[in-house]
């Protein structure tokens, strides 16, 4: 150990007169981690905010096989019979269930001009109870029966024509903004909401989207589970609240995830390539130096280690810088993409990634030309110029 | 010294290729690793490249004359009746209904689209895959569908096959949500619809619907008389329908790809450049710092060649080409692995992302090859004003 220590303290000073060779590493090793987390940052935006917005003590309820709430359909009369069903909590004898219905309005975009599609989710009596995250920030609450909307922080931040006071253009003429409301952050604060019944009046919509209830306990769910099944002509799907908006997200998120993958192990393979080639000549620089150490009785172990920990120590030191550079870029930036609005993240775990993608290349790069450091052959090493 | 000899020939430009060939094959290892980091950041830089090109040439196909008439608000039909009101408006040329069967095939994670266009398709939209007898047959058979090459080889079909789209939000009139179509003929795939689809009759579909839903056209696509008044006129359709039972949102073929690709909120343009700059960044800082190596390993090399008569623009000559040699070698292999990744990318594409394939095309290997010889320029730019800089004494010596 004490020798591992004194080869790498040795390195690490001698790295003064090879600073462009591990210059070359640590730039490498930022462009991949800069590159990847920044891709990255998109990808964990969009799976926080509809991570966020589920709640494992809800379910939610869509029509059969719908696999979107938007696709969903569900009859008026199955709502009261889906609402009495087991496994649902009540508050003083009345289930915590409410139907709701969703449409998307044209807005411009800000930071493009062009219409973007936005979520206007019509609630009923009971939803805001079932959304205990809600918060009313400023203004008033929509009022049943009149043309009012409130809109959520995040598509304030997206979207133009969405202050207080400003008129929407909906089917049957313009909406007042009342009110401004947060879900904390999560995905469903990117939309407006107003009453259920005079939003679907005005969409002349005749169903609703989906049932949201509140579970009487954890094991709730298989309870409603089974008693909707015994009622086939309810012709719907239940599924955790949490898990349908982690299923939602998956295929995008799978996607996005794969490319920025793709493309930072294609820079990563470079990355190899490059340390590999600055590992490699800082080991024949240091030919005789390290035969000297070998005759003096020091292990191969310590060689070897002593260069890995020098790659390492490059590709974290790169990787970090990376990072930050994708942190000063990205994280907290917001985006509104289709009808999603989330902001950019550059979380913790995502800077972990990194430093274990600067582990790997460190590693691959380091260890052949350790290995090659410790198998010189030592007579004809010391007499290496 | 043999090769030093060599350097003495008639021809003036061919000394510089042995000593060129020594230079390069004096650390075989090194070169190897530096060509290999230049192919995976060419990989990634014709990839890159290949995928702006071919967004752009979607959007430069994209018409600023054709527009999409869609229900203002929701996911409701428009109904068929449009097609009459909008052929009535002033500067309107050509208009033809569109609807979808949008469902999954099998298994709900399995999506699958037929189009349903009407017999005038291609009036309006001309590039469509199909024939005028196509069409006729469509028109024939309320159940037949074409299937795009690419959808008959995801589905695994082939003609004479039953092709059942399950759409829970497509009730039919005999009460099911299973539209039984049988495929009629295998079409050709189209760059503008990257995931494929099936297509069948507009009039098939809506009279198989429930009561209720008929009559509907779905979608519109308008061609404008006028190619430059495409906007214009979309905002006119807009205008004229806004009070009516059905409000529109138009928009042209144009701005809906520049809404898809830049009015994300993302300039996937900038992206893509960003990243392939990233990695051209990269090899710089590795190729000049080889390239810097081996010239302060060869001072002594490069002070005899100035004493025996070679010119300092001769030596950094030979200097760049060094330089060079990975960049260019890295470049046009990293375009090959491009182009071979572009030929499987659709393969890679899970169904129903419309993502198209990179255009790894010559234009982008031109492009390539000149960024490499852009890095190896400037990766060779420090070590040569070293060498004009050499005092050919004191690096004899060796000092």
């Amino acid at each position: 150990m004490k020798q591992i220590l004194a080869i790498a303290g040795m390195n690490f000073k001698g790295l003064r007169s090879r600073s462009w060779p591990a210059l070359v590493v640590v730039t490498g090793m930022s462009c991949v981690v800069g590159v990847l987390l920044s891709m990255m940052s998109f990808t964990v935006g969009i799976v926080t905010a509809f991570a966020e917005a589920g709640d494992p003590g809800r379910a939610i309820i869509l029509s059969l096989s719908a696999q979107t709430e938007m696709q969903s359909g569900i009859a008026r009369a199955v709502f009261p019979m889906v609402a009495d069903a087991r496994g649902i909590a009540k508050d003083r004898g009345a289930p915590l269930a409410e139907a709701e219905a969703v449409v998307t309005v044209p807005m411009v975009n800000k930071a493009t001009r062009l219409d973007s599609m936005m979520v206007l989710r019509g609630l009923g009596p009971q939803s805001i109870r079932l959304r205990p995250k809600f918060r009313l920030l400023a203004g008033r609450m929509f009022m049943p029966g009149k043309r009012e909307l409130i809109v959520g922080h995040a598509a304030q931040g997206q979207f133009a024509g969405t202050a207080i006071g400003d008129k929407v253009p909906l089917p049957d003429g313009a909406w007042a903004i009342v009110g401004a409301f947060s879900m904390q952050g999560d995905i469903t604060e990117g939309s407006f909401f107003a009453d259920r019944d005079t939003m679907m009046a005005a969409n002349r919509k005749s169903t609703y989207n989906s049932v949201l209830v509140r579970l009487s306990s954890p094991a709730g769910l298989a309870a409603l589970k089974r008693a909707i099944a015994a009622n086939p002509a309810l012709r719907v799907d239940i599924e955790r609240d949490s898990d349908y908006y982690l299923r939602t997200t998956a295929n995008t998120s799978a996607f996005l995830r794969a490319i920025a993958t793709m493309v930072g192990a294609t820079m990563a393979i470079g990355a190899v390539f490059a340390a590999l080639n600055t590992m490699y000549g800082a080991v024949a620089s240091r030919t005789r130096e390290i035969a000297t150490l070998r005759a003096l009785g020091f292990g191969g172990t310590p060689v070897v280690l002593s260069v890995v920990v020098e790659a390492l120590a490059l590709c974290v030191t790169g990787a970090l810088i990376g990072a930050l550079i994708a942190w000063a870029l990205f994280d907290g930036n917001a985006k509104a993409v289709n009808s999603s609005v989330f902001v950019l993240r550059v979380s913790p775990g995502l800077v972990m990634t990194g430093l274990i993608w600067a582990l790997v290349v460190g590693l691959l790069g380091g260890l052949p030309p350790a290995i090659r450091a410790a198998r010189l052959p030592i007579a004809t090493a010391l007499r290496a110029t | 010294m043999r090769r030093q000899g060599r350097a003495h020939r008639k021809d003036p430009h061919m000394k510089y290729f042995p000593l060129l060939w020594a230079a390069l094959m004096r650390r075989k290892a090194r070169l190897l690793l530096t060509v290999m980091s230049a192919i995976m950041a060419f990989t990634l830089f014709g990839m890159m490249a290949g995928f702006k090109a071919s967004l752009d040439r979607e959007i430069g196909l994209a018409r600023a004359d054709r527009i999409f008439v869609m229900p203002r608000f929701g996911f409701e039909e428009l109904p068929e009746s449009l097609k009459q009101k909008l052929t009535a408006i002033p500067g309107v040329a050509k208009v033809t209904a569109q609807n979808t069967v949008e469902g999954y095939y099998c298994d709900p994670h399995n999506p699958a689209v037929a189009m349903a266009v009407d017999p005038d398709v291609r009036g309006v939209w001309p590039e469509l895959s199909v024939s005028a007898a196509q069409l006729a047959a469509l028109s024939q058979d309320q159940t037949a569908v074409f299937l795009t090459r690419g959808y008959a080889r995801r589905f695994d079909k082939k003609v004479g096959d039953m092709f059942p789209i399950k759409a829970p939000d497509r009730q039919r009139e005999d009460g099911g949500q299973t539209w039984a179509f049988h495929v009629i003929g295998i079409i050709n795939d189209m760059h503008t619809q990257p995931g494929g689809f099936a297509l069948t009759s507009l009039k098939g579909v809506d009279q198989a619907k429930a009561e209720s839903d008929r009559y509907k056209g779905g979608i519109f696509r308008v061609l404008a008389a006028d190619p430059r008044q495409g906007e214009a006129l979309a905002r006119r359709i807009d205008r004229n329908l806004a009070n009516s039972a059905t409000p529109t949102r138009s928009f042209t073929e144009k701005s809906a790809y520049q809404n898809a690709f830049a009015g994300s909120g993302i300039d996937i343009g900038f992206l893509i450049e960003s990243i392939a700059g990233a990695g051209l960044f990269m090899i710089l800082f590795l190729v000049g710092n080889s390239i810097a190596q081996s010239v302060r390993e060869r001072s002594v090399e490069f002070a005899v060649l100035k004493t025996i008569g070679f010119s300092d623009a001769g030596i950094i000559l030979l200097v760049a080409a060094e330089a060079m040699t990975p960049c260019l070698m890295g470049a046009a292999l990293g375009t090959g692995v491009a182009a071979g990744f572009a030929s499987i990318f659709p393969r890679l594409v899970p169904p129903g992302v419309g993502v198209p394939a990179p255009a790894v095309n010559p234009a982008v290997a031109v492009y390539a090859l000149a960024a490499a010889a852009l890095v190896a320029t400037l990766a060779a730019a420090i070590p040569a004003g070293r060498i004009a800089r050499t005092d050919i004494a004191t690096a004899l010596s060796g000092r």
